[in-house]
């Protein structure tokens, strides 16, 4: 595999990881984060500034409390209903003043966008704006550019990494930020406060990243 | 914070003196040797003697273990540099003051070119600190721009009274963290008081003479100067004059400037860093006309300065108690004009100036001010916190009538005098609830502007408040 694949296996990863991490919890998908996270530090991740968050988050697994306990914040913080939830995992939330129908029209928007970008239909079962669904998103056109790669179609993996800038600068970067607030007030210290700082870390760098590899090639 | 010290020790000459460093074999070849030698300390010094040491493979090991490379402060010696323990105790000083960084301030840099061959493998990206902007401190949402108008890059945009800043095309110099009123914008490998820490750590007592050179980051080469200690800034075109006077306050015998060619700086910031150093000369002159400081080709030296106490001296807004400390043993008040001046004066022409208090609702530090009382309206001006960025200006409507003035200067008498009146006139009064409406100078003004046909809509927006109209 080349080194432009890996690196974009392993991003697909990231973004897979962290979109498992944020759906309700259970002892099985717990286990497949702690099996998962020193296979994906393996993977060079020290090159990359977001690793200290990784890192952080790591020190949380094997989860020092119970399923059951992790069950109650995760519904605590993101899952009572929007009007409930602390921090509701939803851009459409963050986004759109006053809420309502123009939250309904956000996600149409935002699913002509997921199908101008190949993806017809996305089936985690969440909302189209879903943080998991976002970075599943994410994980998938990795995923692309990594077989795009693998088969030296160069052209073809730039634009699928033009394709990843343009959907983190459109969305992931501007309510990320926004939800990390939020979770950090909402529960300062523990599983869910480092796991949000680490998926933020990782969509702001992953922007910057991405832009300075388009850029580099803009100028050669 | 604790603070690990780590010396490449292929260079028997570099010597760390009483610094309780550890000494790597070929640290700057192999930079993963220092996950072997890990300390667990939170922040890090690592010094190397080879220009050519792999800043992004360091960058990359102090993840490995846990500390933030953003705050990691990496000397590079030249060859035969000596005993470096006084350099090496500055930086742990600095190191120790970082307060750690966000996301948002880590900038990856590749080679400015992608070729065929860098296509093979992706590059060991470095990482530089970039600024950040608080939109909590921010005062564009009053009309504040500073940092749009310092920028050599063009990374900032105003829109609709916020900053938008793009990290993409910014190459971080600082001028914005220095140029911000507010003092929203910080950078967090150049913190204020991390540049505290260093240079009381390089001062130390005042019994060994030390002069502070401030030096750009992009130096390649750095050649030492006996008695000079180097600290590192994005771009010594960052650099205000009063930091220059700040340092010396705080007992450096000297300052200096070393911009990173002598070819001129490529983000044409070379003025700024030659007039901040003017400015620190020519305020050492007013003290005593000259007689106990010198300006060379390396730098201003003093002699029998008084070290002072300052708070915080390289945070915004810290200029007034800087050049007062430098002025309290001056002969006389002093007066000094000066474009490289921190501080400024606002000046009203009463023909010109409707009132309207556009500047004083713009004025990110609140230097400006207005206020109601009765039938009066009044702008008032406080010197000490006025920062000479000119957003006043850029607001007036009347500017090109000369309505508003701002002069660089330095002025003990007006600054020990506090806040003082600028100019009050007649403000008009809802006649139905009795808040205030407008001036009553602007009101004529626009009468003025909109001509005779408006003269019925004027009675009326004169009259009443924009509560009160529709009733």
């Amino acid at each position: 595999m080349t080194e432009w694949a890996e690196v974009a296996q392993t991003r697909q990863g990231l973004y897979r990881f962290f979109g498992e991490a944020l759906l309700p919890p259970s002892k099985e998908r717990l286990d497949l984060l702690e099996q998962a996270y020193p296979v994906l530090l393996e993977r060079d991740l020290d090159r990359y500034a977001f690793s200290l968050e990784f890192r952080k988050f790591g020190k949380h697994l094997p989860v020092d409390t119970s399923a059951t306990a992790l069950e109650v914040e995760y519904v605590r913080l993101f899952a009572s209903g929007m009007s409930k939830a602390l921090s509701p995992p939803v851009e459409s939330y963050y986004r759109v003043p006053g809420k309502g129908g123009g939250m309904a029209e956000f996600v149409a928007d935002l699913q002509r966008e997921y199908r101008s970008m190949g993806i017809i239909s996305v089936g985690v079962g969440e909302s189209p704006d879903h943080i998991t669904t976002e970075l599943e998103v994410m994980s998938f056109l990795c995923a692309a550019e990594s077989r795009a790669w693998e088969e030296a179609n160069d052209a073809q993996a730039f634009d699928l990494l033009a394709k990843q800038r343009n959907f983190l600068r459109r969305h992931l970067v501007v309510w990320i930020p926004l939800l990390r607030r939020r979770v950090g007030r909402a529960s300062p210290v523990g599983f869910y406060a480092t796991l949000v700082d680490a998926v933020h870390s990782m969509v702001v760098h992953d922007k910057d990243y991405v832009s300075s590899v388009l850029r580099g090639r803009e100028s050669s | 914070m604790s603070v690990g010290i780590y010396v490449c020790a292929d260079d028997p000459t570099i010597e760390s003196g009483s610094v309780d460093a550890i000494r790597i074999e070929s640290l700057c070849r192999h930079p993963d040797r220092l996950r072997e030698h890990a300390t667990g300390a939170d922040r890090a010094v690592v010094v190397l003697h080879e220009a050519s040491a792999d800043k992004a493979a360091v960058q990359k090991v102090l993840r490995s273990i846990d500390i933030d490379p953003l705050g990691a402060q990496i000397l590079e010696v030249p060859d035969d540099a000596g005993d470096v323990s006084r350099l090496i105790g500055g930086l742990a000083a600095r190191a120790a003051a970082f307060l750690g960084s966000d996301p948002e301030n880590a900038k990856p840099v590749f080679p400015r070119t992608m070729t065929r061959r860098a296509l093979l493998r992706p590059p060991l990206p470095e990482y530089l600190a970039a600024p950040s902007v608080d939109p909590d401190v921010c005062e564009a949402a009053n009309g504040c721009r500073a940092c749009v108008d310092v920028c050599p890059q063009e990374a900032y945009r105003w829109q609709a009274g916020r900053i938008y800043y793009n990290k993409d095309i910014c190459e971080p110099c600082g001028r914005c963290v220095t140029a911000c009123p507010a003092g929203a914008i910080t950078n967090p490998a150049v913190a204020p008081a991390m540049l505290e820490a260093q240079i009381h750590a390089l001062v130390g007592d005042g019994s060994e003479r030390a002069n502070i050179r401030f030096v750009c980051s992009r130096r390649l080469l750095r050649t030492p100067v006996d008695g000079w200690y180097d600290v590192e800034v994005p771009c010594t075109g960052m650099v205000p004059g009063v930091w220059l006077v700040a340092t010396l306050l705080l007992g450096a015998g000297g300052v200096a400037i070393v911009p990173c060619s002598e070819s001129g700086c490529p983000l044409g910031l070379d003025n700024s860093a030659r007039q901040a150093l003017d400015f620190a000369y020519q305020a050492l002159e007013e003290v005593d006309g000259g007689k106990n400081s010198t300006l060379d080709d390396v730098g201003i030296r003093v002699a029998g300065l008084k070290r002072r106490d300052l708070v915080d001296p390289f945070s915004t807004g810290q200029a007034a108690q800087i050049m007062l400390s430098l002025f309290e043993t001056a002969e006389k008040e002093t007066v000094l004009s000066h474009p490289g001046s921190n501080l400024g004066v606002v000046s009203i022409d009463p023909e010109a100036c409707t009132l309207c208090t556009q500047c004083s609702q713009t004025c990110p530090t609140g230097a400006l001010g207005h206020g109601y009382e009765g039938e009066t309206v009044s702008l008032t001006f406080d010197p000490t916190l006025c920062v000479n960025c000119g957003q006043c200006l850029l607001v007036c409507p009347e500017r090109d009538a000369g309505a508003i003035r701002l002069e660089a200067r330095v002025d003990t008498v007006l600054l020990k005098s506090g806040r003082r009146p600028l100019y009050e006139g007649t403000v008009l009064r809802c006649e139905r609830c009795g808040k205030p409406i407008a001036p009553l100078k602007m009101m004529d003004r626009i009468g003025d502007l909109l001509g005779e046909e408006f003269t019925g809509a004027m009675k009326h927006l004169t009259s009443r408040c924009v509560d009160c109209r529709g009733l």
